[in-house]
């Protein structure tokens, strides 16, 4: 008998076999970038002050293996000023949050402090692409 | 040295520890409330420490203040909302609710007071504006009303889940 196992990489991509058919079954489960802006978009739906979702990058590329997590930047004008904290998230693959997560939160002003580099992300961090706003944020169903 | 990952590990169990010992204390009447909540206070406060070290905050910084809770306990409770897929409505009021009662956990610690504003806390007596002392056994406290309604409820649920959440990563 094949014993059923599954296995889930922290990264993007998800592989099991299946006990009963006995078969290699690999599961494509969502894309880093699927991921990043399914998570802005959940944000935008139930924080009334988020105004912008950044991703973050690393200045050596490293961002692009699955196992490096992504990294958003908000910008909430409902959140305090304390200055760059970075808070980790596991991947939650029973949610279909199959990558793990790193959330800094800045106010607005602060994220013009950012811009122009008065205030700095970590080290090896950069501003990159920003994610979209849908078009029906904050509150409704 | 330790990893980071050691560090939030550590973190974390010590927040399950406390918050354990917390709803221990709940179920018992004669427990004050200002003891009850401490271990809630300090249970939230480890929470999101585990948080920031997982991403290699350095624990000298994280262990220098207790003014956490309010701006970073949202923000990982939101994690739980987004992962239960609550109707927007529901999750923004919760949203909304969780960032209220954050703030007030967080005043709890004695170091946190908001400029004199706030000098109500869980361990030691404090005098008011006008000369009267209050000692945190007879003070009522906000967090103990709101943590009875239906949204309190709700939240120590979203704090326990991500502690286990958190403890079995």
């Amino acid at each position: 008998m094949v014993r059923p196992f599954r296995s889930v990489y922290h990264g993007c991509v998800a592989a099991s076999i299946s006990g009963k058919a006995g078969r290699l079954e690999v599961v494509k489960m969502d894309g880093k970038d699927d991921v990043a802006k399914r998570l802005a978009q959940e944000h935008f739906k139930i924080e009334p002050g988020l105004q912008r979702v950044l991703r973050l990058s690393r200045t050596d590329g490293g961002d692009d293996l699955a196992a490096e997590p992504i990294m958003l930047l908000e910008v909430n004008a409902d959140t305090i000023a304390t200055g760059i904290q970075p808070l980790h998230f596991g991947p939650a693959p029973a949610h279909g949050i199959t990558c793990s997560s790193v959330i800094i939160e800045v106010t607005p002003d602060e994220f013009r402090q950012i811009q122009d580099r008065t205030l700095r992300l970590p080290s090896g961090w950069e501003l990159g692409e920003e994610l979209p706003k849908p078009a029906t944020a904050t509150g409704a169903d | 040295m330790a990893t980071a990952e050691e560090w939030a590990k550590g973190y974390v169990r010590q927040a399950n520890a406390d918050f354990r010992r917390f709803q221990f204390l709940q179920s018992d009447g004669a427990v004050a409330e200002c003891h009850k909540l401490q271990f809630l206070q300090m249970a939230c406060e480890k929470l999101v420490k585990a948080h920031l070290c997982a991403t290699g905050t350095p624990p000298e910084f994280v262990q220098t203040s207790h003014a956490y809770i309010e701006k970073t306990l949202p923000i990982v409770l939101r994690q739980k909302l987004v992962e239960h897929r609550l109707p927007a409505k529901k999750a923004t009021e919760l949203l909304k609710f969780v960032k209220r009662l954050a703030g007030e956990i967080e005043v709890l610690a004695p170091s946190v007071d908001r400029a004199g504003k706030r000098p109500d806390n869980c361990e030691y007596p404090w005098e008011d504006q006008n000369g009267k002392l209050h000692t945190p056994l007879d003070w009522s406290f906000v967090p103990s009303q709101l943590l009875v309604i239906s949204n309190g409820r709700t939240f120590l649920k979203l704090l326990d889940a991500a502690i286990r959440d958190l403890l079995g990563s």
